[in-house]
C-alpha cells in the first residue's frame, strides 16, 4: 500500500476537521483548565499523544478485522474482499449523512455513552493536567463520534493492522493543527465555513470510500487468471493460484 | 450501537425554532433531521451531545461562556432519569404513596424480568440491599412490586436505584401500564432472542467448519480465523444477550438467595472464559457454540414461560365463571352481542329471559323476577323493576329487561368479590414455598459439585476440567422446583375456575387431595334443599283447587305446590293465611290447606285414614298437608325434600378417593335416616337434630383428635363449622356469604362439582410430583454423566433448556380439572 491512501486521508481529516475543534474543544478545555504556560503545552501534548496512540490501536484492530474479512474472502475465492466491504459502507454512509443534512434521517436511534462511562470521565477533574490530557486523549475514541469511525472503517479496509495503524496516524495529523490552534482566533478562520461543514463531511466519506472501493477492487481469481498478466496498476493484486485455498497443501 | 438508549427526562421549556437550531456544544448548524421539538438544547452529532455531558459533569459549564458565540446561550443538561429523581417529589409522595403510620410509606412499580419464584424470592429480599426498606412484596400476575420503606431514613429514589442496581429496573406504575411495560418486555426480549439465535447458528456454523478440518485438515490461518471469528460473535452474546443471567446470578450473590441463574451464570462465564483463553493461545477446544446454543435455547424456555405465566389467574378469569362472558348491546334500534368487558358505562343493554346478567346497573325499561341465588343465596326470586338495581350474576327469570350499565367487569359487585379471592390466591401454598427452599439447596449443592469437579478434573485431565465443569453447570436445571410447580398451582386454580370450582388459594387444592372425614350438611347439600310433592292421596280435580289458593303463597310449602300442580284458571276470591295453614275461596267452594295440627284445630277431627297416612309419611321422614273442602277432608299430600339427583354417585366416587363420609343435619334424625337410605352409600355416621354449635362442636372433636375433617355444606348456615375445618367447601348459599366463610366455593349446586374438586386437586398433587420425580432422575443422571466427564457442553446445552421446557409444559398443560359435564 502506498502513500495513495494516506495522503488522501489526511487531507480528508483537515477538511473535517473544523468540527473536531468544535466537539473535541470541550475536552480540550478539561485538559487545559487551570493551567498555564509550560505546564499547558505539556497537557495539550499529552492529550493528543493519547489521542495518536488510541487511534493508532483503533486502526490496528480495524486492520486485523479487515485481514480476518479478507482472509474469508479469498476462501470463497474473492480477492481483497475488505476494501470493498468497507468502500462501500462509507459510500452509503457518505450518501446517508447527505440525506440527513437535507433533512431526511434513516437510523433513528441515539449512540450514546454509558453513564458509568461519562461520570468516570468528568471526574478526571481532579487529576493533574498532563494526566488529564493522556486519559482524556485515550477517551477519545470512545466517543460516538461518526467521523472518526468512518476512518476506521477505511483503515479495516487496508487488511492490514499496520497499514491500518499508519492510517489512522495520517488521520490524526489531519486533526492536529485545529486541536493545537485552538483559541486562536479559531472562530474568525471558520467562521464562514461552519455552515457548510456538514454537507462536506459527509461529501468527504462518500469520496474515501469512493477511492477505496475502485482503487482495490480486485477481479475473482479465475477472471484475473483469464486475463492473464495483466498488472494494471501498483495497487491492485492479483491472486496466484497459490493463494486458492483448494490447491494448498496439507500442512 | 450502544444498547443503552439514554432517556432524558424533556426539560419544559420554549420549543426551539426550527430553522436557526445550533449544536449546543460546537455551534454547527442542526439538520432537521436531528431536530428534537421537546429537548432545550440540540445537538448536531451524538459525539457533541456526549462531550457535552462530559464538560457539564466536570462542572466546567463556563467553558460555553467564554467561546465567542454569535449567540450565546448555555443551556443545562438533561436530568438522567435513571437517578429516580422525580420519586422524590411531594407530589408524587401525596398521589402515589401510601402512609403506614411511624414514617412508612408504600408505593408500587412494575418491576419486568421476573420469569420464576426465585427472582420473587430475590425482590423479596430487597431488604438486605437497601436498608430502608421494610418489606418488598412482589404480586407475579401484575408484574407489580409493592414496596414499604421508611423514609426518615432514605429517599425513594435510593430505594429506586437499589433496585436498579439489582438488574430489576423499577417504573411508576401510574406513569405507564402493565401492557404497555409486558410489550417493551417483549420486545427486549424478542429482540434479544434474534441475536442470540443469529449468534448461535452462525457458530455452530464455524464449529461445524472446525470439526470438519479436525478430520480433514485445515489450514493453520483458516482455523484461527474461525476461531477468532467464533469469540467475535460469541462475546456479544455471551455477555450482551446472556446479561439476562448475569444479573439473575449477581443480585443472587448479593441478596444472597440462591438462584437459578447462578448456575447458568457461572457456567457461561466459565466456559467463555477457558475458550476464550484456548483461543488467544491458538490451542485446545473452544466451546463457543455450547454457549450461544444454550443462552438462545434458555431464552426461548423464558419467552414461552413468559407467555404462559400471564394467563395465571386473574379475576378476571374467575368472573368469567359465574357471569356471562357477552353483553346484549342496545344500538339504536338494533341488538348486538359485544364482549362484557367492552360494554360502555351508561349504555343500555337488553336481558332476555332465562339469560344472566353480565354487568351491574339500573333497570330503565320492564319489570322482572330476579333469581339472586348466585350471589346473595336466596332461593325466592326478587321482583325487580324500572329504577331497581341488578347484579351481575343473577338470573333474569320471567321477562326481557332493558339496564342502564353502571359497573362493567372487575368493578361489579361480583368482581369485586372475585378480586378478593384472586388477593387471596396469590398466597403461596406450602408445596410452592417448600419447593423454593429446595430449589435454594439445589443450587448451592451444585455449585458445590462443580467446584469439586473442576478440582478432580484438574488433577485427572486438565485439558479437559473446563469441559466437564461447564457441562455439570449447563446440564442441572432445578426447574421443576422453582417454575414448575408454582405454575402447576396457577393453572389448577385456573383450570378448577373454569369448571366452576373457586379454591382460594393453592394450599386448599393440597389440603383436598389427601383424603379424611368429609363431613355434609343435609339440606340444600344432599337435597335439592326444595320441597317437592312427592304423594298425593285423593281426587285429581282437588289438586285445581289447591292450586287456585296457594297461587300467590309465598310459603315453601307454597311454592311447592306451584311448582308440582299446573295453575289452572279458578278464581280464588279471599284467602287467609294462619300459621300452619291456609283457608281460601275458590270458585265458591271453602278450601282449607295446611298441616295435621291445623286441620284438626279447625275443623275439630280427622277421619282415620287421614292420621295414618300422616304418621306413616312423617315416618319416612316426609311432610303431610292435609287438604279439605267444604269441611272434609278429602286429600292428603305428602312434600319431601327430593335427593339430588347426583348425590349418590358423587358420594361413592368420594368414597372412593378415600374419604369418610358423614352427615350432620340441623333436620329430624327420621329425615336424615330416610336421606341415608336412600343414597345407599355406606356412612360413617349420620347425625340429626344438630345446631350450629354442635356442628362446630362436632367438627373441633375431629380435629382435635387429629384427623383431616373438611365441612361441605351452606355457606351462610355452616359457616362457623367451616371455618373450624382443614377445608370448607361451600355448595350453595351465595357467592358473598361463602367466599367470606369457606375455603372453596362450588358456582354449580350439587355434590358433582365437590367430587371433581376432590380428584382434581389429587391429580394436581400427583403432577407436581411426577414433575418433581422427573426432574430430579433428569439432573441426578446428569450429574452423573457430566461428572464423570461422559457428557459433552454441546450436548448438555440443548438438553437442559429443552428438559426445562418440557417439564414446564407439562405442569401448565396437566389436565388435573376437567369438566364432567357441558357447563
Amino acid at each position: 500500500m502506498s502513500v495513495a491512501l494516506l495522503v488522501p486521508v489526511a487531507a480528508a481529516s483537515l477538511l473535517g476537521s473544523i468540527h473536531c475543534a468544535g466537539m473535541c474543544g470541550g475536552f480540550v478545555a478539561v485538559v487545559g483548565e487551570g493551567v498555564s504556560g509550560r505546564a499547558r503545552w505539556a497537557s495539550q501534548l499529552s492529550y493528543n499523544a493519547g489521542r495518536l496512540l488510541s487511534y493508532v490501536l483503533l486502526g490496528a484492530a480495524a486492520g486485523s478485522l479487515g485481514h480476518a474479512v479478507d482472509l474469508a474472502g479469498s476462501a470463497a475465492g474473492i480477492g481483497r474482499v475488505a476494501a470493498l466491504i468497507s468502500g462501500s459502507i462509507m459510500i452509503l454512509w457518505g450518501m446517508g449523512a447527505l440525506l440527513e443534512t437535507q433533512g431526511v434521517r434513516i437510523f433513528r436511534g441515539r449512540w450514546s455513552l454509558p453513564k458509568q462511562v461519562t461520570e468516570a470521565l468528568a471526574s478526571v477533574r481532579r487529576l493533574p493536567a498532563t494526566w488529564r490530557g493522556l486519559v482524556l486523549g485515550l477517551a477519545t475514541t470512545l466517543l460516538p463520534c461518526g467521523w472518526l469511525y468512518a476512518f476506521a472503517v477505511t483503515a479495516a479496509g487496508t487488511a492490514s493492522p499496520l497499514e491500518g495503524a499508519l492510517l489512522m496516524a495520517a488521520f490524526w495529523a489531519g486533526n492536529l493543527p485545529v486541536l493545537l490552534g485552538l483559541g486562536v482566533a479559531l472562530s474568525t478562520a471558520v467562521g464562514r465555513v461552519r455552515r457548510h461543514v456538514p454537507v462536506l463531511s459527509a461529501a468527504v466519506i462518500f469520496c474515501v470510500g469512493l477511492f477505496t472501493v475502485t482503487a482495490r477492487a480486485n477481479l475473482p481469481a479465475f477472471a484475473a487468471a483469464a486475463v492473464g498478466h495483466y498488472r494494471p496498476s501498483s495497487v491492485a493484486v492479483v491472486p496466484r493460484p497459490g493463494d486458492c485455498p483448494c490447491h494448498r497443501k496439507q500442512p | 450501537m450502544s444498547a443503552a438508549f439514554e432517556i432524558g427526562a424533556p426539560v419544559p421549556g420554549p420549543a426551539r425554532a426550527q430553522r436557526e437550531s445550533q449544536c449546543a456544544h460546537c455551534g454547527l448548524p442542526v439538520s432537521a433531521a436531528r431536530f428534537e421539538p421537546l429537548d432545550e438544547a440540540q445537538f448536531c452529532c451524538d459525539g457533541c451531545r456526549s462531550v457535552f455531558a462530559i464538560v457539564h459533569g466536570a462542572g466546567l459549564e463556563e467553558y460555553y461562556a467564554q467561546r465567542a458565540q454569535s449567540e450565546t446561550q448555555t443551556f443545562a443538561p438533561q436530568r438522567s432519569q435513571r437517578k429516580f429523581e422525580e420519586l422524590d417529589e411531594p407530589a408524587f409522595r401525596e398521589s402515589y404513596c401510601r402512609d403506614r403510620g411511624n414514617g412508612a410509606f408504600r408505593s408500587e412499580f412494575f418491576v419486568e424480568g421476573v420469569h420464576c419464584s426465585a427472582c420473587v424470592w430475590l425482590l423479596e429480599r430487597l431488604p438486605r440491599v437497601a436498608p430502608s426498606v421494610l418489606e418488598a412484596r412482589y404480586d407475579l400476575t401484575r408484574s407489580v412490586l409493592q414496596v414499604t420503606w421508611d423514609s426518615a431514613s432514605a429517599p425513594l429514589s435510593e430505594v429506586a436505584r437499589a433496585l436498579d442496581s439489582l438488574g430489576y429496573t423499577p417504573h411508576p406504575t401510574h406513569a405507564t401500564s402493565l401492557a404497555a411495560e409486558q410489550r417493551k418486555g417483549d420486545r427486549a426480549l424478542l429482540l434479544r432472542l434474534g441475536i442470540a439465535g443469529a449468534a448461535a447458528g452462525n457458530v455452530m456454523l464455524m464449529a461445524l467448519a472446525l470439526y470438519s478440518g479436525k478430520y480433514a485438515g485445515m489450514a493453520s490461518e483458516y482455523a484461527a480465523l474461525f476461531r477468532w471469528g467464533s469469540l467475535a460473535i460469541a462475546t456479544p452474546a455471551v455477555f450482551w444477550v446472556g446479561n439476562v443471567f448475569f444479573r439473575g446470578g449477581f443480585a443472587a450473590l448479593r441478596t444472597r438467595t440462591p438462584h437459578m441463574d447462578l448456575p447458568v451464570s457461572l457456567g457461561l462465564l466459565v466456559g467463555y472464559l477457558g475458550s476464550a483463553a484456548n483461543t488467544v493461545r491458538g490451542q485446545g477446544e473452544i466451546y463457543f457454540d455450547s454457549l450461544c446454543t444454550l443462552t438462545f435455547l434458555l431464552l426461548v424456555g423464558r419467552y414461552l414461560q413468559r407467555t404462559q405465566q400471564r394467563r395465571s389467574t386473574k379475576a378476571s378469569d374467575l368472573i368469567s365463571a359465574l357471569a356471562p362472558t357477552t353483553a346484549c348491546v342496545v344500538d339504536g334500534d338494533a341488538l348486538r352481542e359485544v364482549p362484557a368487558t367492552t360494554v360502555a358505562i351508561g349504555s343500555m343493554i337488553e336481558i332476555r329471559v332465562g339469560e344472566r346478567v353480565p354487568v351491574d346497573g339500573v333497570i330503565s325499561l320492564g319489570s322482572s323476577a330476579l333469581d339472586t341465588s348466585l350471589l346473595t343465596g336466596e332461593s325466592f326470586p326478587r321482583e325487580a323493576s324500572v329504577g331497581d338495581r341488578v347484579h351481575a350474576g343473577t338470573t333474569n327469570l320471567s321477562a326481557p329487561l332493558r339496564v342502564r350499565v353502571e359497573s362493567v367487569g372487575v368493578e361489579t359487585r361480583l368482581g369485586r368479590l372475585m378480586q378478593s379471592v384472586e388477593t387471596t390466591q396469590r398466597e403461596r401454598a406450602p408445596i410452592v414455598r417448600l419447593a423454593d427452599r429446595v430449589a435454594g439447596y439445589f443450587v448451592l449443592a451444585i455449585v458445590g459439585i462443580a467446584v469439586i469437579t473442576l478440582l478432580v478434573w484438574l488433577r485427572l485431565d486438565a485439558s479437559h476440567a473446563i469441559d466437564h465443569t461447564v457441562a455439570l453447570l449447563v446440564v442441572t436445571c432445578p426447574c421443576a422446583l422453582g417454575m414448575a410447580t408454582p405454575l402447576a398451582v396457577s393453572a389448577a386454580l385456573r383450570a378448577a375456575a373454569r369448571c366452576g370450582i373457586l379454591f382460594k388459594g393453592g394450599e386448599f387444592i393440597e389440603e383436598l387431595a389427601r383424603p379424611g372425614i368429609m363431613v355434609f350438611d343435609k339440606t340444600g347439600t344432599l337435597t335439592e334443599g326444595r320441597l317437592a310433592l312427592v304423594s298425593w292421596f285423593g281426587n285429581e280435580a282437588t289438586k285445581a283447587l289447591v292450586r287456585a289458593a296457594e297461587a300467590t303463597s309465598g310459603h315453601p310449602i307454597g311454592c311447592a305446590f306451584q311448582r308440582s300442580i299446573a295453575d289452572s284458571d279458578l278464581e280464588c276470591s279471599e284467602r287467609q293465611e294462619y300459621p300452619g295453614g291456609l283457608r281460601a275461596r275458590v270458585v265458591g267452594r271453602e278450601v282449607l290447606v295446611g298441616s295435621q295440627s291445623f286441620v284438626m284445630t279447625t275443623l275439630g277431627s280427622l277421619p282415620v285414614w287421614a292420621m295414618t297416612q300422616a304418621k306413616a309419611h312423617a315416618a319416612a321422614g316426609r311432610t303431610p298437608v292435609l287438604v279439605a273442602v267444604d269441611g272434609e277432608v278429602c286429600a292428603l299430600a305428602a312434600f319431601a325434600d327430593t335427593l339430588r339427583a347426583d348425590a349418590a354417585a358423587s358420594l361413592l366416587k368420594l368414597a372412593e378417593l378415600g374419604f369418610q363420609l358423614q352427615v350432620l343435619s340441623g333436620d329430624d334424625q327420621r329425615v336424615v335416616d330416610s336421606v341415608v337410605r336412600q343414597l345407599g352409600v355406606p356412612m360413617m355416621n349420620a347425625t340429626g337434630g344438630a345446631s350450629p354449635e354442635a356442628k362446630l362442636a362436632a367438627v373441633s372433636a375431629f380435629r382435635a383428635a387429629g384427623q383431616r375433617v373438611f365441612m361441605v355444606g351452606d355457606g351462610v348456615n355452616d359457616a362457623a363449622a367451616m371455618a373450624a375445618a382443614h377445608v370448607g367447601i361451600a355448595v350453595h348459599g351465595g357467592a358473598e356469604a361463602c367466599l367470606s366463610a369457606a375455603d372453596v366455593f362450588t358456582t354449580h349446586p350439587g355434590l358433582e362439582t365437590v367430587a371433581l374438586a376432590a380428584a382434581g386437586s389429587k391429580r394436581t398433587m400427583r403432577v407436581i410430583r411426577i414433575g418433581i420425580g422427573l426432574s430430579l432422575a433428569y439432573n441426578v443422571l446428569g450429574i452423573a454423566l457430566a461428572v464423570t466427564g461422559r457428557l459433552d457442553p454441546l450436548l448438555a446445552a440443548i438438553l437442559m433448556p429443552i428438559s426445562s421446557i418440557t417439564v414446564v409444559t407439562a405442569a401448565l398443560r396437566a389436565r388435573t380439572f376437567r369438566q364432567m359435564r357441558a357447563s
